[in-house]
């Protein structure tokens, strides 16, 4: 079969394309070091009272001398718990590390406009760990259709200055 | 399938070229004289733009995107 030169031109450069797509996602992982939510742990999405996420909200743990803060997020039908009734409060310039579960069905926990983003699966506790960079208040959105009030589903996460962290909100 | 290169020059089996048998075909060329640069430039645009846009949406809207996942 005879193909024209041009043709057989753009149908190289379109390889040319895809191994160019591939070589900046690897570039992304291996150069700019991205991350995304691996698997952590499973749970059992009946009993998280036995768990950590039965006393959600944020705590301060000491990791390589450092102050760190933990976030233990249930995603309910139609709420983060907390998030929604309180916004959670963590400190600026801080690793924060999220653990995020489900109890009853699939959520979304999506830090509006940020590349945090994970979904909330009954049984998986989703972990990451980030810094805020600055003090501002972010909006948390579920992105997973979890039921009728799916769409009003909505949380908060308040940055503050490290010196204004008030600490008599976290949990033991 | 024969090779189309070939049957354009050679004249078909009645012996007439192209131009004889459909008159409003005023020039012959073989495929490999047809040179679409119009085409071509159209493609080479749109190549441009896939990977502007990629490079738009991978940099700058996913990993410009801070705060980020960090471990
Ligand atoms: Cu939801």
């Amino acid at each position: 079969m005879h193909i024209h030169k041009f043709e057989q031109f753009w149908i190289k450069l379109s390889f040319v394309l895809i191994a160019f797509f591939v070589a900046t996602v690897v570039y992304g992982f291996v150069a700019m070091d991205l991350k995304v939510i691996g698997d952590h742990a499973t749970i059992d999405p009946q009993n998280l009272a036995d768990t950590k996420f039965g006393n959600p909200g944020v705590r301060e743990v000491t990791r390589n001398g450092q102050t760190e803060y933990e976030v233990y997020v249930q995603t309910i039908q139609f709420a983060f718990n907390p998030g929604t009734a309180q916004p959670i409060e963590v400190p600026v310039d801080t690793r924060v590390t999220f653990y995020i579960t489900s109890p009853d069905v699939l959520h979304g926990f999506d830090v509006a406009g940020t590349n945090l983003n994970t979904m909330a699966i009954p049984g998986q506790v989703a972990k990451f760990t980030t810094i805020f960079p600055e003090v501002r208040e972010y909006g948390i959105v579920c992105n997973e259709y979890c039921g009728p009030a799916h769409h009003v589903m909505e949380g908060k996460i308040k940055v503050v200055p490290k010196s204004e962290f008030d600490k008599s909100n976290l949990v033991e | 399938m024969p090779d189309e290169a070939s049957k354009s020059t050679n004249s078909n089996e009645s012996g007439k070229s192209w131009e004889e048998q459909d008159p409003d075909i005023v020039r012959e060329v073989t495929i490999d004289e047809y040179k679409p640069y119009g085409t071509l430039t159209l493609t080479l645009i749109y190549f441009a733009i896939v990977a502007l846009m990629w490079v738009f949406m991978y940099f700058v809207e996913f990993a410009g995107n801070a705060p980020s996942i960090i471990e």
